[in-house]
């Protein structure tokens, strides 16, 4: 398992793309954070608060992370060099699985560096400012990482299915973002407060002593589509 | 006794009504090199991925170097060498990168061995040149180079010279025949153009509709694709007696004023020589047999009108 991490870590390490879209997404906090300078939000406790709200956005970007780890092996016929040595399939679903956490983790503590180191160096400290504040920030990350990798579990799962980074991604976006509206189009509202983006909405928006649910439901989330992608994993046709 | 190194017993794939392979049993020796012959859609590329483990089978069994549980047959598989298909590599790495992701993948301790495998093949000058702009000819030798990076015992190499030019297809040969006899590499090869495969194979098994047609020796094969000489004579029976007595050849008939010989029809110049010597006038010499082309389409075409 560690072995096949490692080989995924080496892969994405010698090309640009993940530097990039790391070096862009810790670009743009910086740039909001200039931003906030000097109007009434250019304060440390502003920016904490806004930092919360922006959990929401890193569903956006998993996309990215499950298509360098393991969308483009179906593209290029790559696993099949790795499947005919006698890898298991549940490993290898597995290794790529955490890989993306791996490099998920790794984007997000390079973005929130640049984001609190900007803020450090920018934004003022105000008198509302609290050491608090920052505690609950990572309270609702720790939070939303449930949803994260939750919602990993769903990109690969459609990866899996359809063997097409591209409608993978659509379907993805498609059922993170539209289907609270198709829910609502066939009267199933209850549905909604089981949906991944309701539960990222309210790791952002909840009181810290209402996180739990969120964090159950998308733990149950995570191991139903962790489950199926394995399945579909160990019956797939490699060419 | 040779050590069997692939077995498989009635082997089946489905895809829905579909069989690409039905009831196929197999048996490769240590230190064959196994011709799988057949047409494009034959099934040849369906039971190298079963063996591979590139696609669960239907029925029947998979046995490698003696192995066929399923938990065994992972690490049999560590064994071998594969080139399945078109060779899939990242294309935005180099040969070199692409070998050294597997070679970590696969806990290989010697760094050497990438560098070796593409000077092996012949792409060790090609730098940080991406996998994306190689030429098919080099990326079927990356494809290579990636089967024989760990010295495996078995390869498995599916239509491996498509896509090489003269040049290419002879070096590959070369490198297939002196893995064979260096290593002892036991080679599963498939392709559809038997020229080549004639000039390696120790064994071959003729596929088609996803059955095994036949299994042959090089030597039974040559024998049955074997040409004979057919010489049209004014006597038939003084012929015959010349072919006994001076050329102690039996394996001949006649029929009508036409011999048919079976053997020595490589130097029929002799033949000429001592029926004219003997009186007998020789109106005409023909030389026939099948190619192993031709033997290959009148097996297809017995199962084509089956």
């Amino acid at each position: 398992m560690l072995k096949l991490i490692h080989a995924d870590l080496y892969k994405t390490f010698h090309r640009a793309y993940f530097f990039l879209l790391t070096a862009v997404v810790s670009a743009l906090c910086v740039v909001m954070v200039f931003a906030l300078r000097g109007g009434e939000a250019g304060n440390w406790s502003a920016a904490v608060s806004l930092g919360a709200m922006l959990l929401s956005y890193p569903v956006f970007l998993l996309p990215m992370l499950t298509q360098i780890i393991y969308a483009e092996e179906f593209r290029d016929h790559t696993l099949k060099n790795t499947m005919s040595y006698g890898t298991d399939r549940t490993v290898l679903y597995i290794s790529k699985w955490l890989t993306v956490i791996i490099l998920g983790v790794v984007m997000t503590a390079v973005v929130l560096a640049f984001y609190f180191g900007s803020t450090a160096l920018v934004l003022t400290r105000d008198s509302a400012f609290r050491w608090e504040l920052v505690r609950e920030f990572f309270v609702r990350l720790s939070a939303a990482c449930a949803v994260y990798v939750a919602a990993i579990s769903m990109s690969v799962f459609f990866i899996q299915l359809l063997n097409k980074s591209t409608l993978a991604i659509f379907l993805y976006y498609g059922c993170f973002y539209l289907s609270d509206l198709i829910l609502k189009l066939l009267h199933l509202d209850k549905g909604i407060d089981y949906l991944l983006k309701t539960q990222i909405s309210a790791v952002a928006g909840n009181p810290l002593a209402n996180l739990q649910t969120p964090v159950v439901i998308s733990l149950v989330t995570m191991a139903v589509f962790f489950l199926a992608g394995i399945v579909f994993f160990r019956k797939e046709d490699f060419s | 006794m040779r050590e069997t190194v692939i077995q498989t017993k009635n082997i089946v794939k489905r895809y829905g009504k579909f069989s690409a392979v039905d009831d196929i049993s197999i048996s490769v020796e240590r230190g064959d090199i196994y011709a799988l012959v057949g047409q494009n859609g034959a099934g040849k590329t369906t039971l190298l991925k079963l063996i591979c483990g590139l696609t669960p089978p239907s029925g029947g069994e998979i046995g490698l170097f003696g192995r066929n549980s399923p938990a065994q047959l992972g690490a049999a598989r560590s064994h071998m060498g594969t080139m399945i298909e078109t060779p899939g590599f990242f294309p935005y790495l180099s040969a070199k990168e692409n070998l050294e992701y597997y070679r970590i993948q696969r806990g290989g301790k010697v760094k050497a061995k990438v560098e070796d495998a593409l000077e092996f093949v012949g792409l060790d000058k090609t730098g940080g040149k991406k996998f994306k702009s190689f030429s098919l000819g080099m990326k079927q030798r990356l494809g290579l180079a990636l089967a024989i990076m760990d010295d495996p015992e078995l390869l498995i190499l599916d239509e491996p010279i498509n896509g090489l030019d003269p040049m290419g297809i002879k070096e590959f040969r070369d490198v297939i025949l002196k893995l064979n006899r260096e290593k002892k590499t036991t080679v599963l090869i498939s392709s559809h153009i038997l020229g080549e495969l004639s000039q390696i194979a120790t064994t071959y098994g003729f596929i088609g509709k996803g059955r095994l047609l036949e299994r042959d020796t090089a030597g039974e094969l040559k024998e049955k694709c074997r040409s004979s000489l057919r010489i049209d004579v004014d006597n038939a029976e003084l012929a015959s007696d010349i072919l006994r007595s001076q050329m102690g050849c039996e394996n001949f008939h006649v029929s009508g004023n036409t011999l048919q010989i079976d053997e020595k029809s490589d130097s029929p110049e002799l033949f000429v020589k001592a029926l004219v010597e003997g009186g007998v006038m020789v109106s005409q010499v023909f030389r026939s047999g099948i190619s192993l082309e031709q033997y290959f389409i009148k097996l297809i075409g017995g199962i084509e009108h089956a």
